[in-house]
């Protein structure tokens, strides 16, 4: 029975505070003018938020600029990336202080007219001495598709699990496709 | 976009709402004054359950009258202040943009170069990897300033910066930093690949292995059956070229007195183009693998 009268003091102080609730919004059926009404949006929803947009648009622009330069930089432009990481730590693993974790990670973009989409796992492996990190999967679509030189560095990259060698070979293929291109644009009549 | 009248249709359902939380409510003050009349424990106990039963449900239905009420507000907000409302999502619409930028950013190293911006200039990072397994990085803090200077560095002092940098660095950074990877990588590599011999065939070597800084010098004796009668190979690694991982000058020689016989030999050169072919660590798991193989062959 104790209990029971102490669930029934909970709700009793739940229900109160939900009429407080109710109370301190405005029920938009009431009448109140329209200036009156945007002034309790602006305090009902985040007001921190909405005075912090401009620390967004500038901290927005500081870090697209950083992507630009390392777009310029590397040859390379990424548009999307997405994580997720899964713990593989058994319960024998923990007590060897042993730490497995597993991440799969999912990248597109673009290289001038190359579209790549990658998908790659990652085995990282923490003992006692060291953390060992290990690519152990990768997946790489291109488009276009039919260019054999293309296809080439990109099977022997994902053979090799080497994600640098495939973005340092795409740069320089169509730097160098890109080269060939104007050089022939050059000697057209 | 036309004001709507806040009286809406709907309002006639939320008056609903409300006068039904009112009769709940009513009907709650008139359990509470009967249960306040003397009434045996079990009644008492079975009044309490319809109680809880009954504040539950108020509380249920105020819940959602609340819910309900932030709905109306924001679609009336649409309606009445259409441009606040486009404010709201557009701050929506930076946030979502920023965490997809910030993770591409963090998406960069995978390209084996990433970086800051800092006040000075930019900050780059340059991941190193041998064949999947990922190693260190080193970072370089570079001044954008006429001339273009190395603030300061995690390189480590064996690899000729300074060579590079002088080559590269005013007329073509992305060459500076490109090459810098190369022997970066390189270096890395060939250390990871006496680290892992060191640390996984050390029963096979039968002394020390001797190393430069550099990795770009190797010197050991190693033993195909460590247990057996016959004399260590000794093998001399050169990489003459600091942006390769595998050597460019290989000597494996017999520290025996008497002279090889002819299959012996015949290892003794295979294993010369083993060690200018294939990663060190990788010979060796082959010759732990021919080794098992051999013992198995003992046994049956």
């Amino acid at each position: 029975m104790d209990t029971e009268l102490a669930e029934v003091r909970a709700l009793q102080a739940e229900i109160a505070a939900l009429r407080r609730a109710c109370e301190d919004q405005p029920a938009p059926w009431e009448e109140k003018s329209g200036v009156q009404k945007s002034f309790q949006a602006i305090q009902q929803f985040s007001s921190e938020g909405w005075k912090s947009s401009k620390d967004l648009k500038s901290q927005l622009g500081h870090l697209e600029s950083e992507l630009s330069f390392l777009s310029t930089l590397t040859g390379i432009n990424i548009r999307n990336y997405s994580k997720q990481t899964e713990d593989l730590t058994g319960t024998e693993m923990t007590e060897k202080s042993i730490r497995k974790v597993l991440q799969r990670h999912r990248l597109s973009g673009n290289c001038h007219m190359v579209t790549f989409q990658l998908e790659f796992q990652i085995l990282e492996i923490q003992n006692k001495e060291r953390l060992s990190s290990a690519v152990t999967d990768l997946n790489i679509i291109m488009e276009p598709t039919e260019c054999s030189e293309l296809s080439e560095f990109v099977s022997r990259a994902e053979e090799r699990k080497d994600l640098f060698m495939f973005f340092r070979s795409l740069h320089f293929f169509v730097e160098w496709f890109e080269y060939r291109k104007r050089t022939f644009e050059h000697f057209k009549i | 976009m036309e004001q709507t009248n806040p009286l809406r249709p709907d309002g006639e359902s939320k008056g609903g709402v409300l006068a039904h939380l009112e009769r709940l409510e009513t009907q709650m003050s008139k359990s509470c004054k009967q249960s306040e009349e003397p009434q045996s424990v079990q009644a008492q106990e079975g009044a309490l359950g319809t109680k809880i039963h009954k504040l539950r449900r108020l509380r249920d239905e105020l819940r959602a009258a609340v819910r309900h009420r932030q709905a109306s507000v924001k679609a009336s907000i649409a309606n009445v202040e259409p441009n606040l409302a486009v404010e709201m999502s557009e701050q929506e619409v930076l946030e979502e943009k920023l965490e997809n930028v910030k993770a591409v950013l963090q998406a960069y190293r995978f390209t084996g170069l990433s970086g800051k911006l800092t006040s000075r200039g930019v900050c780059v990072c340059i991941s190193t990897a041998f064949e999947g397994t990922l190693l260190d990085s080193y970072f370089v803090d570079l001044v954008i300033q006429k001339p273009l200077q190395i603030h300061h560095h995690s390189v480590p002092v064996f690899i000729p910066l300074e060579e590079i940098a002088a080559k590269y660095l005013q007329t073509n950074i992305q060459h500076f930093l490109f090459s810098l990877c190369e022997y970066l990588n390189a270096y890395s590599g060939r250390k990871y690949q006496a680290d892992r011999l060191q640390s996984d065939f050390a029963a096979l070597l039968t002394g020390p292995l001797q190393r430069n800084p550099l990795c770009n010098l190797l010197s050991f004796t190693y033993k195909l059956d460590p247990g057996g009668q016959s004399f260590p190979f000794c093998a001399r690694l050169l990489y003459k070229d600091l942006t390769a991982t595998l050597p460019t000058d290989v000597t494996v020689t017999y520290q025996g007195v008497e002279p090889l016989s002819t299959s012996w030999e015949e290892q003794r050169a295979s294993h010369e183009t083993l060690f200018c072919t294939k990663p060190l660590h990788q010979v060796f798991a082959s010759f732990a693998r021919k080794g098992e193989k051999l013992d198995m062959s003992l046994v049956s």
